[in-house]
Parts: C-alpha cells; structure tokens; sequence
C-alpha cells in the first residue's frame, strides 16, 4: 500500500529543533514549583529526593500528545508524500457524430462507454489514466491521472457531438503530451495500427465498437435555385430500394416549425439522389427538411441527427471587416444604416479571416498577399494580389468601355464618370473588366470557389451619400454583389465561431424557444448543434448564420475495410511507469484531530474536582 | 473588646472556673489559692499550744473540754498566684491556618480564657512574647481588655535567641507561681530544653500548651513539589517529596513530639496538646479541666 515515502520541503524539518525545544522549555516552565510557606524547614531538610532526580524532565502524558501533534503538523509543513510506481495510459474516447447511431434502442456510445470500462478492468488496478475525447477537438477530460473509478465517472458525461474525429492526428498528439505506457483508443472506425519498425514497441490498442449491418440515410448539400430547393440524399450500406419521405418546414412566425409539404424518394444501395422543393412566393426564410421516413434509430436509418439540414432562402446582410489605415469615419462609411461595419487591423488579419467566415471583406489602399476565401472589395490596391496585377498610377483618362449590365453598374451612368487619377488592374482569370479605359481596366469583379471578388482602381472615399452620388451607389452595389455571392445552402459546421465580439450582441437559434443568448465583450458564439442563428448587434445590423453538419466519414457507419493508422508513437513506451506522489495531509488531519479530542478529553477528566485528591488518596492507601 | 469566640456563655464558663497549681506557692496578696503562708484562712492547717497575744478567738475550746489544754488552730492563708502566659510568637504560629484560623489565634485566645480566669481570681497576670517587648501585668477582671488590645497589636516575628527571650520573661517574675507555655513545639529541641529549664529554675508550675494545625502533617498538600519558604527564617529551598519522603517526614514529626513528651515528663512539666480543629470551648471543658489546668 506504501511506497517510498519522501519530503517535499525536507529544509522544513529544521524547524522541528526550535519547535521541540520550545516546548520542552514551555513544559519546564509550567513546571514551576508552587511556593508554599511551612512553619519549619528544620523537619524536611534532606527529606527531598536528590537534585538530580528531582531536574529530571519527566513531562506529563499531555506533552507527548502535544509533540505528537507538532510532529504531525511539522509533517505535513514539510510535505511528506508517498510515492507509488503506476502505469498511465491514455484513453482516447471517440466522440464524433458517428457515435450517436442507434440499433435495437442502444447507442454506439453507450457500447463504447461499456468497452471501455472493462477495459478497465483488464489494467493493472493502480493504473493511471488520462481520458481523452477527440471531438469537437482533443481534450482531456477530467484533469492528470485518473483513477479507474474516476474515469468510469468521466466517461458517463461523454457524448457524441457534431463533428469528427481525426484519430490518426489526436493520437499524435497524445503521444506528444506525455510519456505512457500505452494508449487505448475507443472507436467505431475500423483502424489498424501499423507500427513503426524503428519504434520498439507499439503500446497502442485499438478497441472498436460497432453494430452489425448499420444502415444509414443521411441528408446533403442542400442548394437553392431560383425558387426551388435542392438536398442531396446519400445512403450507406442499405442493400435493398427503399422509400424515402423527406418534409419540408418552414419557421412560422410564432417561432415554430411548421411542415409545408412531404415528397416521397425512392433510395437504393448507396446512391445519391436529389430532391427538389418548390419554396412558397411568400418571403418565408428559414426553411428545414428533415427525414420523416425511415423514422431514425431504425433498421434503414442508424443515425438520426444527420436527418436535417438547415438553409435560409433570406439573402443576409454580412458584417463587413475594413481594412484600412483610415478610420470609419475618414472613410464615411459609419453613417451606412443596416452594415455592420467593423474596422479591423491589419496586422490582425489573419485572426479576423478566422473568427468571421461570413463578413465581407473591405480593404482600402491594402491587400493581403492572397484574397481571402471570402467575398472581398479592394479599393486602390498597393499591390498585385490573388491573380489580379496592377500597374503604375495613371492619370487623367477617359472610360472607354463598360460592361452596362453588370450589377455593379446598376442605376449608375459610366459615362459621366471622369477618373483624375486611377491604378490600372489587369483582370487575373477568375475576373473580368467591369469598366476599363485606354490605359486599363479600373473595376474588375469575378467569383472564384463560390466567393465573389471586387477590386477597384481608383478611391470612391469618403462615402457622401447623396453628395455623390455615383460612388455611393457603386459601393453599395460592390456590397450587395459581393455578399450575395454566397449560396443560400452554404452553411458552416458547428464549432465554429461566427458571432462578432461585440459586447452586447444577442444570438438566437430560431425555432427553438429560450435559447437567446447575450455575448459580453471577448466571447465569441459557438453553436454546438445545427440550426439557423440571427445575430443581431448592438448597432442593430442582423445577420443569419446557418449552421449545417454534413459528413460523409461520419454517415458512413458501416465501413469494413480497415483503414491503416500509422503510429506516431515517441512518447509511448510498454512498461514505463509514472511515480504517482500521494500527500499524507489529508491523512494527518484526520489523525490530528482525534489526538485533539481525546487530549481535550482527558484534560477535561483531569481538571475535575476531586479527581487528583482521589488519585493522591489511592497512592496513600 | 474580646474575640467573636469570647461569648457570654463561655464567660460565664470561665467565671465559675480557677487556675489550679499543682503545689502551693507564696503570694504577694490575697487571693483565692491557698498559700504556704499559715495565717487567716479557711482552711484549718495545724494546732499550736496558746501563747500570750494570740487571738483567744482562734482557740479552740472543744480540743480543751476535751485535753483540758489551750490550744489554737492555726489557718492556711489564699494567695494571689502570678501567672505567667509565655506566647511563642514565632512566624510559624502564623502558617497553615485551618478554616481560617491560625495556630497564633487559637494561642491568644487560650491565653485570654486563661487571663480572664486568673484575673476573675485577683490573680496577677503576666504576658509575655517571644518577640520581646515589655511584659506588663495586669491586675483585676477589667484588664482582659487591655489585654485583648495588646494582643491585637502584636506582630509574629522569629527571637533572636529563644532561650533569652524566655530568661527575659522569666526574670519578671518574683513570685513564683504558674505558667503557660504556648506553643507549636516546632522548634529544634535543644532550644525548648533551655527554654524550658529556664522556667523551671525559677520554680513555676509549668504547663506547656501545644498547639498544632492538622496541615502540619502534610505540609506540601497535594503538590508533590514545591518551594518551601521557612516562615521563622526565611529560608527558601525546593522541596520534592515522594510518598516515602512524606511517611518519613510524618516519623520525624512524630519522633520529635515524642522527645518532648518525654523529657517535658521527666521534668513534670505538664504537655497538653491541642489542635487548631478544636474549638476554644471544647478546649476548656475536655482538656483544660481533664488536665487540672482548671478546675
């Protein structure tokens, strides 16, 4: 049960000569005699016992009580541990959306959850653990060096989330954090663990969890087209036709999901097909199609939660993030109504791109080295940049040519337009001329991977409104272009951070009640679940954000083939063991105050009246 | 004003009482003890043939109807006794009081109920301290007062030199008659040999009156050590007395009682002891009058 026993402040016991010597003094203190007045020495003299005997210390029981509890004190000052050689081994729990797949009522998880604690038991009791979960990212659960019960507690609270794993990296990663000797890893995914030969052992075991036959139809890439809705349908493992009935609901405006329409879809061994929904005229925005048949957690269907897909037929405005050395206000663009204008640094671009996936992009007399995979607007760019070059600055020139119908040019006369001073823009491949003079193009606009772009050679800033009215109306076409460019079925995956960090700044998820949610300044929104989600800031600008989980690795729960995980294995090696370090504070005070009790008891018994007269009586007798 | 204990039943106690001598004595006046001096009394001594110029009214006339001769009785005088009261006032009769009294308090009153006897019987009173100072006589009942008055303002403190202080005392002294001794005995017993051969040369009825506190057995109580302080001298020193070191103090204690009862015995001095626990009362009727101290 005890291991090596040892001191984490071992200078502390220095302090026990000055404590011990203290007390001893105080005792030969208290040990002063009494004084007491005789008629006569004359009788006693050479009555007492010799000086030696009587200088003898001979404390009281109540002194050795009172050492004992300094020396535990002391003890515990001092930091005495016990050490104890455990193995430690690393649990890698699987969490992914797959793990939610039902069969006969029970759940992939709860077998995995099963599996691992017989796991368990198959350690060596005094092993250590550290419990991992890999999604939405790797995570250990529950602090350092678990006990088996602890984990057991541990891995009750785990649950399959919308998003995936990545075995092959988390295991690196584990591997990494920590020397163990070994990792086990839970999982429905057939993997095979090859090790590496010039590691000497491998020390990885895979333990996976799977039902027999999981069939599974799930939802994909929905895409609106004009007034029709499109979801792609995807079905895994099922060996025979089926029929599938898929419903359409549209968010009423009580806050309520209402079904507008079913459509029947026959399905076979897994294929893909498409069903197509004609949306209602009316301007309804959230809409969500959902399986209704086969019901989920059934033979046909294993797992209910990729049976939805979100989308929004309501063209949102994004937020826009402008970079510029300017300000908003140099730029004249605060006075915008209904944009979320938000002025970003340069130098925090890279955050910015990361934190706002659905903003537009402003930059003014700037331009990354690359354009972002997000609608953008350059106004006067320094520099060549994502395909398209620039050339030295021209003046005075006449537009010669322009494409009328674009709509960026709607409600705007070119012709008018006289330029005093431009950067000419060599349209790149994605792009092409918008307006352009004899000396070059000086708009050019384009959609590359479903995001469209803008770069404008000459400054329309400051933003005047009606005092100019052709720069105005050019940018906010620049912005309804570019926003727009985003299809109604894109959507991002949860986990994914995409409210702005405004204090202030309230996020619902619509149809579902009570879940308005406020932001302080910092937090960022992290939906954890798919849905649709308004945010409005404080400025009153709304923005809808569809959050969607399509994942084919994840849907696909009755894959065979092993697949082949290479083991980055440095810090795993079979046999090590970790000292695990137990303090014996909380043993001492429990100890301490029992020797407390007890002195204070019998300091009680012995202060009673009479008790030292019977006892002095008894050694007469 | 006398002591709370001198209440007016014991008063009247000790008015029906008188000091008792254990031989006669010659006195300086009259009084109520029968002297060696033969003359007018009542107490019929001897005859003695008629001689011209005696009292014809002394003769006794049945002797001569009966021896046809003239004879006349002859009386023992009664005599006032000097009565001596030797009070040790020594610091020791001030330690370990019991119940609030000390050994010197139950020595000033024993000494007061034996004044008020002697003074009721004319008897001449004399009292003397080991401390020194002047050894006044009281004479008459009224003087009890004064008495108590003197004692009030006496102080204990340790004599110089015992055997002097007592050759002092008894040098005041010219008739001899009785005296008391009060004391706790807790003296080396060389100095109460001399003290009381001192006595006895001047040819008193000695008594000597021990009075003992209870505590005196056990003088460290239930501490098993302590710094003692020698009330007479003041000497300090760090006592430590195991059980068989306080059955050894108790032998000793007993031991040097013992010597003095002997040789008080050999000398026919009268030893009564007395404790602190008793009441005056009890004193005068169990042990005073037992002893002939009073009858």
């Amino acid at each position: 049960m005890w291991g090596a026993f040892g001191l984490l402040n071992p200078l502390t016991l220095y302090l026990g000569i000055p404590i011990l010597a203290g007390l001893v003094y105080a005792y030969l203190r208290k040990k002063k005699l009494p004084i007491i007045r005789v008629p006569s020495l004359f009788l006693l003299r050479d009555l007492s016992l010799p000086i030696s005997t009587r200088k003898k210390f001979a404390p009281p029981w109540r002194f050795w009580f009172e050492l004992l509890i300094l020396s535990l004190l002391l003890l515990c000052l001092a930091g005495l541990f016990t050490t104890q050689e455990s193995a430690r081994y690393a649990l890698v729990f699987d969490n992914s959306l797959s793990l939610a797949a039902q069969k006969n009522g029970k759940s992939l998880i709860e077998l995995q959850r099963a599996e691992l604690k017989k796991t368990l038991e198959s350690l060596p009791a005094n092993s250590l653990f550290d419990l991992y979960k890999t999604s939405p990212q790797l995570e250990r659960i529950g602090g350092k060096d678990l006990s088996p019960s602890l984990a057991r507690q541990y891995v009750e609270e785990l649950k399959a989330v919308y998003a995936k794993d990545s075995l092959s990296e988390v295991i690196g990663l584990v591997a990494q954090r920590e020397t163990y000797s070994g990792i086990v890893v839970f999982t429905d995914r057939p993997l095979q663990v090859q090790q590496n030969p010039e590691d000497k052992g491998g020390g990885i075991s895979m333990h996976r969890v799977s039902f027999a036959n999981l069939q599974n139809i799930a939802l994909v890439s929905p895409q609106q087209k004009d007034d029709q809705l499109q979801v792609g349908m995807h079905s895994y493992g099922i060996k025979q036709k089926a029929d599938v009935v898929v419903a359409l609901e549209v968010l009423s405006t009580e806050g309520s999901w209402r079904e507008l329409k079913r459509q029947s879809q026959p399905i076979s061994e897994s294929k893909s097909s498409v069903i197509q929904f004609a949306l209602p005229e009316s301007k309804l925005e959230a809409y969500r199609v959902t399986i209704v048949e086969p019901k989920s957690g059934s033979e046909l269907n294993a797992l209910a939660e990729d049976d939805q897909i979100y989308f929004s037929s309501k063209r949102t405005q994004p937020g826009v993030q402008v970079f510029s050395l300017r300000t908003l206000s140099d730029l004249g663009i605060e006075k915008i109504r209904g944009i979320n204008f938000t002025a970003a640094k340069i130098e925090n671009y890279e955050s910015v791109r990361a934190r706002n996936p659905n903003d537009v992009f402003l930059f003014v007399d700037y331009v990354p080295q690359g354009l972002p995979d997000r609608g953008s607007i350059v106004v006067s760019p320094p520099q060549s940049s994502g395909g398209f070059e620039i050339g030295d600055i021209v003046s005075q020139a006449e537009i010669s040519e322009w494409n009328s119908g674009h709509p960026l040019l709607t409600y705007i006369d070119v012709s008018t337009l006289k330029l005093s001073r431009f950067i000419p823009i060599r349209p790149p491949i994605w792009g092409s001329s918008i307006v352009s003079t004899v000396r070059g193009s000086v708009l050019i606009a384009g959609e590359r991977a479903g995001n469209r772009y803008v770069v404008l050679g000459f400054d329309i800033f400051p933003y005047r409104g009606r005092g100019s009215p052709t720069q105005s109306v050019m940018f906010l076409n620049m912005l309804t272009w570019v926003s727009g460019g985003r299809a109604a079925s894109s959507s991002i995956p949860p986990f994914q951070p995409f409210a702005a960090s405004v204090a202030g700044t309230v996020v619902e998820e619509l149809g579902q009640e009570a879940s308005k949610k406020s932001l302080a300044a910092g937090v960022l929104f992290v939906p954890e679940h798919p849905g649709i989600y308004l945010t409005r800031s404080p400025n009153g600008a709304e923005q809808t954000s569809l959050v969607n989980f399509i994942d084919n690795q994840e849907s696909q729960l009755s894959i065979n083939e092993a697949e082949s995980l290479i083991a980055p294995i440095k810090g795993i090696q079979i046999g090590a063991k970790v000292e695990r370090r137990r303090t014996l504070t909380d043993l001492a005070i429990p100890l301490l105050l029992a020797i407390l009790c007890i002195d204070f008891i019998l300091s009680l018994i012995s202060a009673l009246p009479g008790i030292a007269t019977l006892r002095l009586k008894k050694r007469r007798a | 004003m006398l002591p709370e204990v001198f209440t007016p039943a014991l008063l009247r106690q000790l008015e029906m009482l008188k000091l008792s001598s254990r031989r006669a004595f010659l006195g300086q006046r009259q009084g109520a003890h029968l002297s060696l001096k033969r003359g007018q009394g009542v107490e019929f001594y001897d005859y003695r043939k008629y001689e011209l110029g005696d009292n014809p009214r002394h003769i006794d006339w049945g002797l001569y109807g009966r021896s046809e001769r003239i004879y006349v009785k002859r009386f023992r005088e009664e005599q006032a006794l000097s009565v001596l009261i030797l009070l040790d006032s020594s610091p020791s009769m001030g330690v370990l009081p019991v119940q609030g009294i000390s050994k010197w308090e139950m020595a000033r009153d024993l000494a007061l109920a034996l004044s008020y006897v002697a003074l009721l019987k004319q008897d001449a009173v004399y009292v003397g301290t080991t401390s020194g100072g002047v050894i006044p006589r009281y004479l008459g009942a009224a003087a009890i007062h004064r008495m108590s008055s003197a004692f009030e303002k006496m102080s204990l403190s340790q004599p110089a030199d015992l055997t002097r202080e007592v050759l002092r005392i008894a040098a005041r002294i010219r008739f001899p008659g009785v005296a008391f001794m009060v004391t706790d005995l807790l003296m080396p017993f060389s100095d109460l040999e001399r003290s009381v051969n001192v006595l006895l040369a001047k040819n008193i009825d000695l008594s000597i009156l021990r009075v003992s506190s209870p505590l005196e057995e056990n003088p460290l109580g239930l501490a098993e050590a302590a710094l003692v302080i020698d009330s007479e001298t003041g000497e300090q020193q760090e006592l430590f007395l195991s059980h068989a070191a306080r059955l050894e103090y108790q032998r000793r204690l007993s031991e040097h009682v013992q010597l003095v009862r002997q040789f008080l015995a050999r000398r026919g001095v009268r030893l009564l002891e007395l404790s602190t626990e008793q009441g005056l009362q009890q004193i005068i009727a169990e042990n005073f009058l037992r002893a002939g101290v009073l009858q």
